[in-house]
């Protein structure tokens, strides 16, 4: 490729670059600004570190740190590792395939905070689950289910919601592996084990980790389904970041900023390091 | 040829602004009230950013258009948003906004004498009777307060016998032993369970000064006995999800008493989403009453439109009649407060939320010491 053809491709991605780098870099440079003391909407504008100060010292903050961590992780794995088999199984079109494929996509026509209601719904004291276990005599009296101190209930919302993208981002990979490649591994031996770690495993790895890193970083920055199903003893960052403004008067903005700026680093190194585990997990099972 | 265009447009536009300045600052504090009403119908309209039963308030302005001939538009959003929106044009000549509603203490959270109009006490003809300091906050004047609500115990009574219900700290510990898991109340997404936590706490703490929001560190160290108050009852109750939540779960059975807010209640039981049967009172150790305040932002384009209707809406007629409809405490001292769900005799017991930033504290700290910790 010339230098002039190169020049070209790059102005043609300009249209579509210009936006999302002018959008993310405000929205960037704004979070950024205003925890170090700037766009102070109830004190003087300058530089501090003290709502960094202030943050960074919180329990508090640590704990939602790590429960945001943790439930992003556990529901970027879990969807994956349920999203996997059946992409796999799919990746063969048979008589009503097309059916399953799409059942499996619906999650994503219903909002999020929709599904969290319903879900809050079927599990609270009187909800259909309850009367159900207790009409069937498996409890004597309704369970409290609805905001579970271990925050199964979020988990579940995370992989009923985000399975979907990863069934989509990986069915695509698995159906791009071609038939002679699959067929030669048998003939040398291989075993189906052997061919999913050889073979299928790491031929689909990019997808796996784009999927991984999509789904870390929409449930690290959950607010909706922690608000209504989530634990009440914990907050997720979303949710701390939200509370610190509301709740801080003066400085509320400018602490909850650095919440924000938080939170997208964990969706950028928590994502990276995922993504990084993966591969070399994948690398491992291929030896 | 341009250069002289534009000096003449400079010449010409440069004493308009000047004369359109002084028109406002006349218009808006020199004005006597009759003055003031003939600007508001010239203007002829209001947007009320307000951010809960809009449908219903829609209805319930109808009578200040008819009287005034001035159009009421409000539109659908919460608080939060209204807030941001308010915040975001702060910088524009003439913003969306002609009056907004605002949480009592929200007003600590921003310079309101730079965001808001006013103070808006010495404007209105019965400014000096309004109330400015609620919910611990005083706003000087800026926001007269429109709407009152009192936080108090609300049970179902198809589950617990009026005889049952706890009014003492000892009675609420022994209510605790006997019905593990039957009191619910929040921390987050609303006022009522911060009210019941405040009310536990000034209840065992007393030699607080609760008045003063000044916070310290040494202050709050001394609210450590009613977190050990709240530990050691852990298993005798339940920590919902927000103030609906609360009330939805009362309401389906599950608990027999929760922490609530007396005009959140009957605002559901006349729109027949809850029971009518579900009750409210206040224990004798006290809950916390407070409000919404109304504001006009600096940059209103109908300002006078705006004070005309803020008059209306905290007039004693109108209190009276939101007292009748949406069961809230009446705002103005003239005005009818006998109608409520909660006992009059009962009314003794309210007390005034401590004064902020102290009493956001409190609920900082039960979140820190009990629920996080």
């Amino acid at each position: 490729m010339t230098n002039n053809q190169t020049l070209k491709a790059y102005l043609l991605l300009l249209p579509g670059l210009l936006p999302i780098i002018a959008f993310m870099s405000l929205v960037v440079g704004m979070a950024v600004s205003q925890s170090i003391g700037f766009f102070n909407f109830s004190g003087a504008d300058q530089f501090s570190i003290q709502s960094w100060r202030e943050i960074l010292s919180q329990d508090q903050f640590w704990r939602a740190f790590l429960y945001s961590a943790r439930t992003a992780t556990l529901s970027a794995i879990l969807s994956v590792l349920l999203a996997y088999p059946i992409a796999l199984w799919l990746r063969r079109p048979f008589p009503g395939s097309d059916l399953i494929s799409a059942m499996i996509k619906a999650p994503i026509l219903v909002h999020g905070l929709v599904a969290a209601f319903l879900f809050v719904n079927f599990i609270s004291f009187q909800g259909f689950l309850n009367v159900a276990l207790v009409n069937l005599g498996f409890t004597a009296s309704p369970m409290r289910m609805q905001n579970d101190t271990y925050a199964i209930g979020v988990v579940i919302l995370q992989v009923w919601k985000n399975m979907p993208f990863a069934f989509l981002i990986i069915v695509g990979s698995v159906r791009a592996i071609g038939d002679d490649i699959l067929d030669a591994a048998r003939g040398l031996g291989a075993g189906w084990l052997a061919r999913l770690r050889r073979i299928i495993l790491p031929l689909t790895l990019r997808s796996l980790q784009a999927a991984l890193v999509l789904i870390f970083i929409v449930a690290a920055g959950d607010y909706s389904f922690q608000a209504v199903a989530g634990p009440t003893s914990v907050n997720s960052l979303a949710q701390f970041m939200v509370r610190t403004q509301a709740d801080n008067g003066a400085n509320g903005w400018n602490e909850a900023a650095v919440v924000a700026v938080m939170l997208m680093g964990l969706s950028l190194f928590g994502s990276l390091i995922v993504a990084g585990l993966t591969q070399l997990a994948v690398r491992r099972m291929r030896r | 040829m341009l250069k002289k265009v534009a000096l003449l447009m400079l010449a010409t536009a440069l004493p308009m602004a000047i004369f359109n300045t002084k028109a406002e600052a006349k218009d808006l504090s020199q004005m006597n009230w009759e003055e003031i009403v003939a600007q508001a119908k010239a203007e002829g309209r209001v947007n009320w950013f307000h951010w809960y039963f809009q449908d219903r308030f829609r209805e319930q302005v109808k009578d200040f258009e008819a009287e005034y001939g001035i159009k009421v538009t409000i539109p659908d959003g919460d608080g939060k948003a209204n807030m941001d929106k308010m915040l975001a044009e702060r910088s524009r000549a003439e913003g969306d906004i002609d009056a907004i509603s605002l949480g009592g203490a929200a007003l600590q959270t921003f310079k309101s004498d730079e965001l808001l109009y006013g103070p808006l006490k010495p404007l209105l003809p019965e400014g000096t009777k309004l109330r400015y300091a609620i919910e611990g906050v005083d706003n000087k004047g800026y926001a007269p307060a429109f709407w009152g609500n009192q936080t108090g115990i609300a049970y179902n009574p198809a589950r617990v016998s009026a005889d049952e219900l706890p009014h003492t700290l000892d009675e609420f510990v022994a209510f605790m032993k006997k019905n593990p898991g039957e009191l619910g109340f929040n921390v987050e997404n609303g006022g009522s369970g911060p009210a019941f936590i405040e009310s536990v706490t000034r209840a065992i703490v007393k030699d607080i000064d609760y008045t003063q929001g000044a916070s310290s560190p040494e202050k709050l160290a001394k609210l450590a006995p009613a977190w050990a108050w709240f530990k050691e009852s852990r298993d005798g109750y339940i920590i919902t999800a927000s103030n609906a939540d609360s009330v939805t779960r009362l309401n389906d059975g599950e608990f027999k008493i929760i922490a609530a807010w007396e005009d959140q209640i009957a605002g559901l039981q006349r729109k027949g989403e809850i029971s009518k049967d579900i009750k409210l009172y206040i224990p004798s150790f006290g809950f916390p009453g407070g409000g919404n305040v109304i504001g006009i932002p600096a940059n209103a384009k109908h300002k006078a439109a705006a004070l005309v209707f803020i008059n209306w809406l905290t007039s004693a007629k109108t209190q009276a009649k939101f007292a009748k409809t949406f069961g809230i405490a009446p705002q103005h001292p003239d005005a009818d407060s006998s109608v409520g769900l909660i006992p009059a005799a009962d009314r003794k017991f309210s007390t005034a939320w401590s004064a902020k930033p102290f009493g956001d504290e409190i609920k900082k700290a039960f979140t820190g010491q009990v629920l996080q910790n």
